[in-house]
């Protein structure tokens, strides 16, 4: 996370309210480092005190973060035919295709506020896969509802604390990051080895 | 070989990241102290929250201070200041003395909830 940028956001945030905070979510859906998770535990902080309506900035927020998360899904959209030209006959890209759309819901729902880091990848293979759109911003929708619910609750449960609590959510789902890819390396390697079997190597004679 | 290195930098780089933010969040969750104890901002009277991004008016908001005070604490007018942040005001008017504005905004809002009278110690404003 930008610090000066996301403290700059705090401020203009502090100053023009809803506007502002639906600026910040579409920027963060897009992948600015905005401090988007920050932000809103922040304004979970100051709904508590009473300095911004809870329900205006939840609805502000989450139109926000959907409008980012579409045009996400859209640039993966209109990328797919660079990225079938390129990738399109690789046996990875298409089962890594196949396999997203067995668990795309999963994937969009869970993105959106346990591993964030990979929110903007899964709306460009969401956008890319040919995944419908109505049913990427249904799960969209929920996952976003969740985050804005989870972290902005957070900010108004701790309060003062808030930006300690900030810091632990970001660990947090850094540290999910790290389990999901080693996972994900520990759940390939086996089949890497399985389709790239030890060649023998037989010396001449025997 | 493409696949060998693909798993290995998967395997690798969730390792490093597991161990790297394993260790900074028990080290933050040691240093919160447990249990957490929910704080509402709402009641808060303690100063050293106060932050450089922070604004006068949202500053008055959460110690429930009026905010004229605090422009008459800096000495300086409130037209064109209320949207600046802490650290604004402190490079526009204060350049000299780092970290200035918010130790006497702090020294105000006590001084305001104890009701005792600021000491006028502020430097002469640097007009910007």
């Amino acid at each position: 996370m930008s610090e000066t940028l996301s403290e700059f956001l705090l401020t203009q945030v502090i100053n023009y309210g809803a506007p502002l905070f639906a600026v910040n979510l579409f920027l963060g859906a897009l992948g600015v480092p905005v401090g988007a998770s920050f932000t809103l535990i922040a304004v979970g902080a100051f709904t508590q005190q009473g300095y911004f309506s809870w329900f205006e900035m939840a609805l502000f927020g989450l139109a926000g973060a959907l409008v980012g998360d579409a045009l996400s899904f859209s640039i993966g959209h209109f990328g797919k035919g660079w990225a079938q030209r390129r990738f399109g006959k690789s046996p990875a890209w298409i089962n890594a295709g196949d396999y997203f759309k067995r668990r795309a819901w999963m994937a969009i729902f869970f993105t959106r506020f346990l591993v964030t880091a990979l929110a903007i990848p899964t709306n460009l293979i969401a956008g890319g896969s040919g995944y419908k759109f109505s049913r990427f911003m249904l799960y969209d929708a929920l996952g976003e509802t969740m985050w804005i619910i989870l972290y902005g609750g957070l900010g108004y449960l701790f309060g003062s604390q808030w930006e300690t609590v900030g810091q632990i959510v970001s660990d947090f789902g850094w540290l999910l990051l790290g389990i999901v890819l080693l996972f994900a390396g520990i759940r390939l390697g086996p089949r890497w080895l399985k389709s790239h079997p030890r060649k023998k190597f037989i010396r001449a004679g025997n | 070989m493409k696949g060998k290195i693909g798993v290995g930098l998967l395997i690798g780089s969730g390792l490093v990241i597991v161990a790297l933010f394993g260790f900074r969040l028990m080290h933050e969750v040691r240093r919160w102290g447990s249990p957490p104890r929910p704080q509402p901002l709402a009641t808060t009277t303690d100063v050293t929250l106060v932050r450089e991004w922070m604004t006068i008016p949202y500053i008055a908001h959460t110690y429930a201070i009026p905010d004229g005070m605090l422009f008459e604490a800096l000495g300086i007018p409130e037209k064109n200041n209320r949207k600046k942040s802490l650290q604004e005001i402190n490079d526009e008017y204060f350049p000299a003395q780092d970290g200035f504005v918010i130790t006497r905004l702090q020294d105000a809002i006590l001084a305001f909830q104890r009701r005792e009278t600021l000491p006028p110690n502020a430097p002469p404003v640097t007009t910007p």
